[in-house]
């Protein structure tokens, strides 16, 4: 297991609200499902919906004895909450820290195995490809020894991608500072198709204290619990947009006080739960008022100034149902991947419940994989353990101070390009004037890193540039509001259901952007997938030099 | 020029002018609408690759691949749209 930071950081261990799951005897997997499609925009693929409801219940009580502790219901049992969203209370929850709950116990189990090494502080930078039985192949990965400050190829039959978002696309995001689009980014190189990538969830009620960067997430279970929005006047507004109130899905209370906050000009809205009694409140959200109580907020008798802030991205690394990509030999799952299960916006606990169902069907697949790639591959996989070559952009780099500034600001710049026009509202004409000095800074950014080499800082830059690129053109070909993609030029829904699949045809250098059907997804991926003969270009260098053989042909 | 005086042609290269009016043909099947784009990225990339040396068989054969896998996407009938953008110069 390869993470860039240490093992536990990552958004699992920030995620509040829990895990969704059918306990309820008065739920149902068929509701739970329909819930999930209805939040989706009918744009998920079914077979993904109805796998992780129907498997996750049982994924759940496996992680229970696994040693997870879940908070217990006063009639014994799972306590279950509600969120937006659901139409039944089936939320699994951990207090307010289900997230970290869940990692900790998984964690604590991959530590006590023997099978398996944890290589913390070490930074992907790309996945190592060759060549097996005429089709291409990912042969593991090549990472950077952040603390050795050293390149080094860890060579696999198998590699799963599990790397999480790109939240710090964004200037304001739940994520924490390791979310920079790394597996999105790689897989893209490598010749993946990603898809969806225009469905970024921006959570209704990240916690405002006016500082960029990471935000504290005030979870979707506050309102679940009866909090109610307030612009800064104190009225309740949520009538004026929706019926289900500060219960509707995340997408419309987002736009919501999106609307609230730009026609009165106001730069946040507030969450109030003081209403409840207060033993219930402590009982329920105990960390959320640890934390905000550091600003001198008590949530039991005041309101919390709350703004919508990126949380998730819906689209990803295209995968199968058993987090097969159209690469061989990498899978994906989690964050990273686009499985189909979220549509055009993610239902509410829904994201744990996806990492565990989907990781849980790649075991068995992988497993043979594997076996086959060990028997087939044995060529290549020797090829990839020599030939490693950390010379010039792949070279470690210590960048100087006035390169560092420059990378810095170009990340700033590229947040700030991205909030303006492919935030919560997205106007065509932002998105048009914003892409071409997106695309240029990739070109920037790339040019550094020829020059400079390998660093975390660079690497970042490089990664996020790329999929904030993904993620304006995908939004451009988006001709329709569905979902967490608002665009007031296009308001309506369109008749015809498609998602957008890309790919660069050469490794960063060409993007196509193909729309089409939710069913054609694995063929238009096929399709998609980089050439078997031989390895796509890397950005930017010359074509291969000219064949010494002479003319030859059919005629 | 008479036909005796035309340049003679690899199999290669008569591969690719092959392809090359296929692609137009084809093109000229889609709708309206779609037609401009398409074509213009088909004329613009088969110039950009005309330089590229008759003896270079990877690089050709390369760009035919993948010429069409591209003429199979825009022609797919699931597909309703499809861009082409440039995230670097081309070497």
């Amino acid at each position: 297991m390869v993470s860039k930071e240490t093992a536990n950081e990552g958004s699992t261990a920030y995620a509040q609200g829990g895990i969704s799951a059918v306990f309820g005897k008065d739920d149902s997997v068929e509701s739970h499902i329909q819930d999930t499609m209805r939040a989706g925009g009918y744009l998920n693929t079914y077979g993904a919906v109805e796998a992780v409801c129907r498997e996750g219940p049982q994924l759940v009580l496996d992680l229970v004895e696994m040693g997870a502790v879940f908070t217990q219901g006063e009639q014994g049992g799972l306590d279950l909450t509600r969120e937006g969203g659901h139409s039944h209370r089936r939320v699994v929850h951990a207090a307010d820290v289900t997230g970290r709950e869940v990692e900790r116990a998984l964690l604590k189990t991959a530590r006590d195995h023997p099978n398996i090494r944890i290589m913390e502080c070490h930074a992907a930078v790309d996945l190592v490809m060759g060549e097996v039985g005429g089709r291409r192949q990912c042969l593991g990965l090549d990472v950077l020894d952040i603390r050795a400050g050293a390149m080094q190829r860890v060579v696999a039959p198998v590699t799963l991608l599990a790397s999480g978002g790109a939240g710090h696309i964004y200037p304001n995001t739940t994520n924490p500072h390791v979310s920079t689009g790394d597996g999105m980014a790689m897989a893209l190189r490598a010749g993946a198709s990603l898809s969806n990538l225009e469905f970024v969830q921006f959570h209704p009620t990240g916690f405002y204290t006016g500082e960029l960067g990471q935000t504290f997430l005030i979870s979707e279970a506050v309102r679940g619990e009866g909090g109610h929005l307030l612009n800064i006047a104190g009225h309740r507004f949520m009538d004026q947009y929706d019926d289900r109130l500060e219960l509707a899905p995340r997408d419309v209370v987002a736009r919501s006080i999106h609307d609230q906050m730009m026609s009165r000009g106001e730069t946040h809205v507030l969450l109030d739960i003081s209403h409840e009694p207060s033993s219930a409140i402590n009982h329920h959200f105990p960390n959320i008022a640890a934390r905000v109580k550091e600003y001198g907020i008590d949530i039991t008798k005041d309101p919390i100034p709350v703004v919508p802030t990126q949380h998730y991205c819906c689209g990803g690394v295209q995968t199968g149902l058993f987090g097969e990509t159209d690469i061989a030999g990498l899978y994906a799952c989690g964050e990273v991947a686009h499985t189909g299960l979220h549509g055009a916006n993610r239902l509410a606990s829904n994201s744990l419940l996806e990492g565990l169902v989907l990781a849980a069907r790649a075991v068995e697949p992988s497993i043979a994989f594997r076996e086959t790639a060990v028997s087939q591959a044995g060529p290549a996989l020797h090829h990839a353990t020599t030939s490693a070559d950390f010379t010039g952009a792949y070279s470690v780099a210590k960048l100087p101070k006035d390169v560092a500034e420059s990378v810095a600001a170009k990340r700033v710049e590229m947040t700030q390009l991205m909030w303006g026009a492919a935030g919560i509202v997205r106007h065509r004409a932002d998105m048009k004037a914003a892409l071409p000095r997106l695309t240029q800074l990739y070109g920037e950014a790339w040019d550094l890193r020829r020059e400079h080499g390998v660093s975390p800082q660079l690497q970042e830059l490089v990664n996020l540039i790329t999929v904030g690129n993904l993620i304006m053109v995908s939004a451009l070909e988006r001709k329709e509001s569905r979902g967490l993609h608002f665009t007031p030029d296009y308001p309506a829904l369109s008749k015809e259901l498609a998602c957008t699949v890309i790919n660069a045809f050469e490794a960063g250098i060409e993007l196509h952007a193909v729309f089409a059907s939710p069913e054609s997804l694995q063929n238009i991926c096929k399709t998609l997938a980089a050439p078997a003969v031989d390895s796509p270009l890397p950005p930017g260098c010359e074509p291969p030099a000219t064949s010494e053989a002479e003319a030859t042909g059919p005629l | 020029m008479s036909p005796a005086a035309a340049p003679r042609l690899t199999g290669l290269q008569r591969q690719v002018l092959f392809f090359y009016r296929r692609v137009i043909r084809t093109v000229r099947t889609l709708p309206r609408a779609e037609r401009g784009d398409i074509s213009r990225y088909a004329r613009n990339e088969f110039e950009r690759y005309r330089d590229v040396d008759k003896k270079n068989y990877q690089l050709v054969e390369h760009l035919m691949r993948k010429g069409a896998r591209q003429l199979e996407l825009a022609t797919d009938k699931n597909v309703s749209g499809i861009s082409f953008r440039q995230l670097q110069q081309p070497a």
